[in-house]
Parts: C-alpha cells; sequence; structure tokens
C-alpha cells in the first residue's frame, strides 16, 4: 500500500479519476439507446439509419471506455516506477 | 415510414436523457481528452440530428410538410402498417428517390409480411406487386437476407396458404372450362412467380441454417401450398422424397382445399417435382413401401403416379433388395385394397396394365430358381405373378413389353460376377415361367402365338449373348444358329402348317421350349468352332421339327442321337449340360408354378 507521501500518488490519483470516467461511460443512457430504436417503434430509411448510427455511437463509447482504461494502467505504472526510483535514492538509515 | 408514437415518444426521452448524461461527462485529464471528444461527437449525433428529426415528428408536422407517402396498392408495406393498431404512416425524408430495394425496404416487407391481419385477403394487384418484389430480393443475397431476418415462418407461410387456395379455384377452373380470363391468367402467373421467388429465398436459408429441413420450413403450411413451395426449392433427392412423404400422408388426412377440385393437386406437383430429379423418385418409393396409398391413392393423376413408380422401380434405379421390398407389397395393395371405394372414390381403369409394366423388369424373381432374392416362400411368387396376368389382356401386355423383360433379364444376369454361369438357368426358369402362365390362359389365336414365340426368342437371344466367350451378339452369328434362325423364319407360328394346330397351345409351347433350348446350344456350339475347339467339319446340332406332333421330345431324342454321333470330347458335356439344365430348370419352374396355381 502506497504512503500519502509517496511521489506516484498523484499519478495514481489521475488513474483512478480515469477508472471513474470510464465506468461513466460504460453506465451512460447512449449506451443503450439502440435498443429503443428498433422496428417496433419506427420502420422505414430513416429509422434504420437512426439505429445504425446509434450502434454506432454506443460502440464508440465502449471503446473509448476500454482507453482510458489502458490509459489508467499506464499511470499506475509509471506512479510505481516513480516510488521504485524515489525509494533508491534515498539513503539507507 | 411507420411509427408507433408511444415508443417513439419513449426513445425521444431516453435519447434527451442520454444527451444530458453525456453533457454532464467533464474531464481535465490530458489523458482523457481524446475520450471526451468522442463524448461530445456522440452528443453532436444526438442533439444535433436525432433530437430534432423526432422532435419535428412528435410535434406533428404533418400539416406543414410530411405527407403521406402513396394511397393505393402499390406500397404494400405501408398499407399493411396501416392497418396496425396505433401505427402511423409518413413520408421518409431519407427514403430513396430511385426504385431499386434497398436493405431497410427489404427488412420492412419481411415484418409487414409477419404482422400483417391474416383475415385480411391479398388483392391481385397487391399479390402482382408482391411476385415482382419477391423475384428482386431473391435475385440480390443481401435482399434475401435482410428480409428472412424479418419475416416469420408463420407470416410467409399464411400468405402461401392464400395464395395456394387462389391457385387451387383458378387452376380447377382452367381445368374445366380450359380458359381463364387475362386477368386470371395474369394472376396466376404472379401466384406462381410469387412461389418461385419464395422458395429461392427461403433456399438459402436452407443453405445457412442445414439444421432446418424442407419438413420443418413446410410443417406450418397446407399440404398444397407447400408442395407449390417445395417443387421450387430445387432440393437434393433425399431431401424432396422426405419432405414428399410427409405433405402427401398430411394430404391424405383430408380436408384440404385440392381433394375436390379439379386439376394437379398436392401429390401431383411433388411427383411431377420428384420425377425431374434424378433419384427422388426411387427414394420416395422407398420411403413410402411401408404405406403404398401415398404413392397410388395420393395424386389426381393415376398416370402420373404410376408413371413415378415404374420409373423408381426400374432396375437401373433400384436393387434387387430393394424392389422385392417394393413391387410385392404394391402388388398386394393394388389387389387386396385398390377399389372403387379408396380415396378419390374412383377406379383406375389402367392398373392391369401398370401391374403388367410393373413386374416385366422384374420377371426373374417370379421364378423359384430366384425366390430368395426376395424373400418370397415358394408358390409366393407364382400367386403375385398370377394376380397380375389373370387381369384384362395381362399376358398380352407381358408378351408387348418383351423388350422390358428381356432388358431386366439382361440387367440381372450381367450384374452378377458369375453371369455366365447363371445366365442358362435364368433363362430356363423365365422360359418355364412363361411357358406356365401362357398355359394357364390359353393361348387361342394367332397374333398370341407369335408374341408368345417373339418374347421367347428376344430372350433367348438376350441370354445367349452372355454366354461364355460373350463374342456372340444375339443367336444367329455362327453355322448352326443360322440354320435355326432360318427355320424360325420358315416357320409360321401363327398360321399355315403350324396353324393347322393352332388350338392346341401345348404344341407352341413345347415348340417354344425346344426352339429356345436349340437356339442356346447353336449359339455355344458356334461359339466352339469359332473357338476351334471342335473341328470345322464337326455335323451341327439338330433343329426343332415343327412338323412333329411332340417337338420337344422330338428335340430331345435328336439331340441324344446327334451327341452320341458326334465326338466333341469335353464340348459334348457342355452341351448337354446346357441341355439338360434347360430342360430340368424349365420342367422344375413349370412344375412349381403349376402346383402353386392349380393348373396342369
Amino acid at each position: 500500500m502506497p504512503s500519502a507521501s509517496q511521489p506516484g500518488n498523484q499519478l495514481r490519483e489521475r488513474a483512478t479519476a480515469l477508472r471513474r470516467l470510464a465506468r461513466v461511460l460504460e453506465d451512460a443512457d447512449a449506451v443503450t439507446l439502440h435498443r429503443r430504436a428498433t422496428m417496433d417503434t419506427w420502420i422505414g430509411p430513416t429509422p434504420q439509419h437512426c439505429h445504425d448510427d446509434l450502434v454506432a455511437a454506443r460502440a464508440l463509447l465502449l471503446n473509448t471506455s476500454a482507453e482510458v482504461r489502458k490509459a489508467a494502467i499506464r499511470l499506475d505504472q509509471r506512479a510505481q516506477q516513480l516510488d521504485a526510483a524515489s525509494a533508491r535514492a534515498a539513503p539507507v538509515s | 415510414m411507420g411509427y408507433e408514437p408511444t415508443l417513439l415518444r419513449c426513445l425521444f426521452d431516453a435519447m434527451r436523457r442520454a444527451d444530458a448524461g453525456l453533457d454532464a461527462i467533464r474531464s481535465t485529464d490530458p489523458d482523457a481528452a481524446s475520450a471526451i471528444a468522442s463524448v461530445r461527437s456522440v452528443q453532436q449525433l444526438l442533439n444535433g440530428r436525432w433530437i430534432p428529426v423526432l422532435d419535428s415528428l412528435l410535434r406533428c408536422r404533418a400539416m406543414d410538410g410530411y405527407t403521406r407517402t402513396t394511397e393505393g396498392f402499390d406500397d404494400l408495406i405501408d398499407s399493411w402498417l396501416a392497418s396496425k393498431p396505433g401505427w402511423s404512416i409518413w413520408a421518409d425524408p431519407l427514403a430513396t428517390t430511385v426504385d431499386q430495394l434497398s436493405i431497410e425496404q427489404a427488412r420492412a416487407l419481411g415484418l409487414a409480411l409477419s404482422r400483417r391481419d391474416a383475415s385480411e385477403p391479398l388483392t391481385n394487384p397487391e399479390v402482382a406487386w408482391l411476385a415482382d418484389t419477391l423475384a428482386e430480393i431473391s435475385a440480390t443475397p443481401a435482399l434475401a437476407l435482410a428480409l428472412l431476418t424479418t419475416l416469420s415462418r408463420s407470416g410467409w407461410a399464411e400468405v402461401c396458404d392464400r395464395l395456394g387456395d387462389q391457385r387451387i379455384a383458378l387452376v380447377g377452373e382452367r381445368t374445366i372450362t380450359a380458359r381463364l380470363s387475362e386477368a386470371d391468367r395474369g394472376h396466376l402467373d404472379a401466384i406462381d412467380s410469387l412461389f418461385a421467388s419464395l422458395a429461392a429465398i427461403l433456399a438459402n436459408q436452407l443453405v445457412l441454417r442445414p439444421e432446418r429441413s424442407a419438413i420443418t420450413l413446410t410443417e406450418q403450411m397446407h399440404p398444397y401450398s407447400a408442395a407449390l413451395l417445395v417443387s421450387h426449392l430445387r432440393l437434393s433427392a433425399a431431401d424432396l422424397a422426405a419432405v414428399s412423404r410427409d405433405l402427401i400422408a398430411r394430404y391424405r388426412q383430408g380436408g384440404w382445399a385440392d381433394v375436390q377440385n379439379a386439376g394437379p393437386g398436392t401429390a401431383d406437383i411433388l411427383m411431377q417435382a420428384m420425377l425431374a430429379t434424378p433419384g427422388a423418385p426411387a427414394r420416395f418409393v422407398l420411403l413410402t413401401r411401408d404405406e403404398p396409398a401415398l404413392m397410388l391413392d395420393a395424386a389426381h393423376s393415376s398416370q402420373l403416379a404410376e408413371r413415378l413408380i415404374l420409373i423408381a422401380t426400374d432396375p437401373a434405379n433400384i436393387s434387387v433388395q430393394e424392389a422385392g421390398s417394393v413391387v410385392p407389397e404394391l402388388i398386394h395393395f393394388i389387389d387386396q385394397s385398390y377399389t372403387a371405394g379408396s380415396f378419390y372414390g374412383q377406379y383406375d381403369s389402367g392398373i392391369g396394365a401398370f401391374m403388367v409394366d410393373l413386374i416385366a423388369p422384374w420377371l426373374l424373381q417370379f421364378t423359384v430358381l430366384h425366390q430368395r432374392d426376395w424373400n418370397l416362400d415358394r408358390p409366393q411368387g407364382a400367386q403375385l405373378l398370377a394376380v397380375v396376368i389373370d387381369r384384362d389382356g395381362g399376358l398380352d401386355r407381358l408378351m408387348a413389353h418383351r423388350d422390358r423383360v428381356a432388358a431386366g433379364m439382361t440387367r440381372q444376369v450381367a450384374a452378377r460376377t458369375d453371369a455366365a454361369r447363371h445366365v442358362i438357368d435364368d433363362l430356363a426358369a423365365l422360359l418355364g415361367l412363361l411357358d406356365t402362365v401362357a398355359r394357364a390362359v390359353q393361348i387361342s389365336d394367332a397374333e398370341d402365338v407369335r408374341a408368345a414365340w417373339d418374347i421367347v426368342w428376344l430372350l433367348t437371344g438376350a441370354a445367349t449373348s452372355l454366354l461364355p466367350g460373350n463374342a456372340l451378339i444375339g443367336v444367329a452369328v455362327g453355322g448352326a444358329s443360322t440354320a435355326l434362325q432360318r427355320l424360325a423364319t420358315n416357320t409360321d407360328f401363327g398360321s399355315g402348317a403350324v396353324g393347322a394346330v393352332r388350338h392346341d397351345s401345348l404344341f407352341y409351347l413345347d415348340l417354344h421350349a425346344a426352339f429356345a433350348v436349340a437356339a442356346v446350344i447353336c449359339a455355344r456350339f458356334d461359339q466352339m468352332v469359332a473357338d476351334r475347339e471342335v473341328p470345322d467339319d464337326t455335323a451341327p446340332p439338330p433343329l426343332p421339327d415343327p412338323a412333329s406332333s411332340h417337338p420337344g421330345a422330338q428335340y430331345s431324342s435328336d439331340f441324344s442321337d446327334w451327341l452320341d454321333a458326334v465326338h466333341l470330347g469335353t464340348g459334348e458335356d457342355i452341351l448337354n449340360g446346357i441341355k439338360q439344365t434347360m430342360v430340368s430348370v424349365h420342367e422344375g419352374e413349370r412344375n412349381a408354378v403349376e402346383l402353386a396355381l392349380g393348373s396342369g
């Protein structure tokens, strides 16, 4: 468990925020909108375009969420590296 | 374009909530910049494009822009959607202006067909439009696939059943009056086109989803409409036979519109399709052998059913063992069950002729020599044959079908690895059988005499062509055979010297047998000469004497004398063996059949 004074803590806080953002993206109402735009609701070329757009939007949001999670992992790794470097530089008591 | 207002309102509200939710997403983290950009682009999609579209629809802009697309028959989708409770139809601003169908339209058509009100009859113009549209869809795999994603089985089954009923009426009228109005002809063509297109579309589904058999596809349909569809599905022989059996069995349960109507019915359509599919008739007959009524008592055209069975049971299409499981069953069925009280209450006056056609290629299996081929007991073969021959003109027709009889024998003999060894036995058994049935029905006129002679001569020729050496084609090749042929040509089997004893059928049959034995002996002797097994100057075998009152006994005596006079070495044993075999098998067959038939 990193202590409050470790140099990587700031990066860890950013990673936590990014994970929170990823969760928000995955839970967004826009991700499930396409289910309401089926042929039970409306039929025709325009409705079909709408449905296709909403499916594409869902894919974009979920892919974006995955990218954000990867960014959070990278921040965690950098935080660990910073902590390790700091520990090596500290005088042995 | 059609929509359900309540659900559309829900979509609109959900879109606005989603937009608000996305708007609340914020982050200043530099690693989230790309994510925030994506969120804003989705927002733009919602509030910049679709929310306004929905808003305009829900604000009912009908008065200032949107109008209903078309009135009338040519927009079947919209007219059906409009009939759905609570649905509204509006012009679609994104609809294509060209006539080409889109994927969305194909999907929508499938949905409309699946959800249409079954109580609403299809008008002729609607059917014509649907036929054209389905033809266009069937020509484009992507459109066909799109249609199938929304088209339910019950949906198209219901449409097919309705059109099938209309077709039954039209075909019935055409059959009875021999004419149809131009409009009705066009409607009939449209129905047929529609079935063909739908079948082409569904055939893709069978390929894509092989677990769905044709039986599964048609299980919700009336047999007649299912038969129409199946006839266009281009199924394999096995699948076509299986679904045909299923549909004909359902059809014979009764109650269908085509049962009492004139013109081809369910079974006729399926049998036509099977006749056009190599291998299907034989498979169908084998599948229905336990229920012969499905073959013989289902089609409106008895000739069609009989043609299917004859093709199915041709030795080219079925094995000896398979024929043994079909032919006897059919004869029993016809003899015992096929009466005026059958499914249609009609009696086929040509059934006797059909039975002769049926047995002609399999005559060998009715002999005692081959009774094991079909697992028949000793008298059964003769009894079955008597059922066929006893019908009016049975023997005449059998004689007339001598080519079929000879071809059947030749095919079976040639198919055996030890063909040459048994050909004499087979020929003798067949001649003995014919001899006996001919005696039973009493040959009484010159034509019968000539016909009986022709079949004996033909069979003998066919058999001798299969003798060892295999060099003989027909019987008149060498010197001895030529002499026999000349004697046969000069012997008037219908009049003249023989005509003096025309009433004595025993005489003719005896003479026929003597000629048959002599033909085989002469053919084998000529082969020996050709192979230099005997000297060229050896006296030829004796010929039958038509002037003798007992030509068979006379020939037997002359043959023995000839054998004693010539020196043939091992050839003597061969020729004597042939003669003894033919006489003994011939006699044995006659005795067995006479015993079974109670004649003598």
